[in-house]
């Protein structure tokens, strides 16, 4: 995906949630996407794990 | 200056060989002079300070003693709601709003007795690592941390010895290492956070910053209100015969030699108190951040919708595109971190077990603190800005939900503080209390002060 076709995808989508402003720095915010999408991609090595539906682990009795 | 501890002092106004009033009007004196640099409090009422000192005096002259923080005063995050208080978030979007109510926290410590001393500077929304204006107190040029920054600033400059922070992704125990104090953040959900400003509520935590563990315990016992539970009660105990892990690879390394050598240290002296360390990979920890950087948006964009559709010219650049990043990436990112979460959790769940462990040790911090105008650290051949390598220690426990202490052990070469994490099973703050005050009280680190 190009950084144009990234910077529309933010102005459509802060567009349907009323939040578009002519002030905001659109190059930024599309860097910022790209590089959160990037950070997720980086989390397929740990999904990829075949446990993935265990319970989460707040679980006071570990404690004991 | 306060020096003397929250025991003593507590005892000394007890016994009426000190008041609070006389404790307040040397807390005013010292702020009037010296905070217009270290911008320790984002709002101070030395008038309201000094009516609830006298009042506690007077409550104590008709016999009427409210508990162990009579007459203490204690620093309050300005993202904690106190009635009569303006609640800013160091944000323009708040810059008049003062509400009637407590928050939960702020009610169990008026119940011990507390007073208020002020509002400490957060960085804006609670959302960042250097909390301008303030200063750290060793060296005004260098930033203090954050979010919690004026909290760790108070304590460590003696305007008080408690403060109250938060932290949710290391915002209670960044500004303590870079201040060289205590903090710790307790397990998720142990300590209310009604009445607070949220910045993400499934990582959200509240805890005390103080100049020393004991004080620490005091304060948690105030602020979690459980029958039979006391967390000075273990404090010395020692660490004979605990197993600690030792947590290395990613994301604790790289880190700065003197903050390498520290921590060295500081495991020999865990070693030296009979305490068994051992070092440990947790692979699934490289994958923190994307986990904690996947949730905070979301949660956080969320909560601030209303300002970014209607106010969004008074929150900073940096801040609102994180916030919009939270509007505009996919809500599966939010459940991919979520799957990573348990999956965190679990193989910190798995290493304590598997190894018999009392606690998992780290550095607070891979580095100590950066100059206010410094972007990023350089680690050999890395380059990294200030606010990940400052969130990528601290973070493992926010995503695990652990208590985790920071405490002081040691100093760069330049003379700013380095501190020494310690991390326990949920709801194990005793534990995390007790080895934390075996190495404080066994070092003088915690006895140094700017």
């Amino acid at each position: 995906m190009t950084h144009e076709e990234l910077v529309e995808i933010v102005k459509s989508k802060l567009e349907a949630d009323s939040i578009l402003q002519p002030g905001f720095e659109f190059d930024i915010i599309a860097q910022d996407f790209a590089g959160r999408i990037g950070l997720d991609l980086s989390l397929n090595s740990l999904l990829n794990d075949t446990a993935v539906n265990e319970q989460p682990q707040f679980d006071p009795s570990w404690l004991k | 200056m306060i020096l003397d501890s929250i025991k003593e002092t507590s005892r000394k106004i007890r016994d009426r060989e000190i008041s609070a009033t006389e404790i307040v009007v040397e807390l005013v004196h010292d702020v009037n002079k010296r905070d217009h640099i270290l911008n320790a409090f984002a709002s101070f009422n030395s008038e309201l300070l000094l009516e609830n000192a006298k009042l506690a005096d007077k409550q104590l002259s008709e016999g009427k003693y409210s508990g162990p923080l009579h007459g203490i005063p204690v620093g309050i995050k300005d993202i904690i709601t106190v009635a009569g208080y303006p609640t800013r978030c160091g944000s323009d979007l708040y810059p008049n709003r003062v509400q009637n109510s407590d928050a939960a926290v702020i009610n169990n410590l008026r119940a011990d007795g507390a007073i208020f001393a002020g509002k400490t500077t957060s960085h804006e929304l609670a959302c960042g690592v250097t909390s301008p204006p303030a200063s750290n107190p060793w060296n005004s040029n260098y930033v203090p941390g954050g979010s919690s920054g004026g909290s760790g600033v108070s304590v460590a400059c003696g305007y008080v010895r408690a403060a109250l922070g938060s932290d949710t992704g290391g915002s209670i125990r960044i500004p303590a290492s870079l201040c060289g104090v205590v903090g710790l953040k307790p397990t998720y959900g142990l300590v209310s956070t009604s009445g607070v400003e949220p910045l993400s509520v499934s990582l959200d935590h509240l805890g005390p910053i103080t100049a020393s563990v004991e004080d620490c315990a005091l304060i948690m016992n105030s602020l979690v209100k459980k029958s039979g539970v006391d967390y000075t009660s273990e404090l010395n105990k020692g660490i004979a015969g605990m197993r600690f892990g030792v947590l290395a690879g990613k994301p604790f390394s790289p880190m700065q030699p003197d903050v390498q050598q520290a921590f060295e240290n500081a495991i020999d002296h865990l070693r030296n108190l009979g305490a068994t360390c051992i070092n440990i990979e947790i692979p699934e920890l490289e994958h923190t951040l994307a986990v904690e950087f996947g949730i905070i948006p979301l949660e956080a964009g969320a909560y601030h919708l209303n300002s970014l559709q209607n106010k969004p010219g008074l929150i900073s650049p940096s801040i609102r595109t994180l916030l919009i990043a939270g509007r505009v990436i996919p809500e599966s990112i939010y459940h991919r971190a979520n799957t990573g979460r348990k999956l965190i959790s679990r193989a910190l769940r798995r290493a304590f077990e598997e190894n018999n462990l009392n606690a998992v040790i780290t550095p607070s911090l891979p580095a100590t603190a950066a100059k206010k105008d410094q972007d990023e650290f350089i680690f050999d051949t890395l380059s990294e800005h200030i606010s990940v390598s400052y969130v990528r220690t601290t973070a493992p426990f926010n995503v695990s939900g652990q208590p985790a202490i920071s405490v002081p052990c040691g100093f760069d070469s330049a003379g700013l503080p380095i501190g020494l994490q310690i991390a326990t099973k949920p709801y194990d703050e005793s534990g995390a209390l007790q080895i934390a005050h075996a190495y404080a009280t066994s070092t003088n680190w915690q006895l140094i002060a700017p």
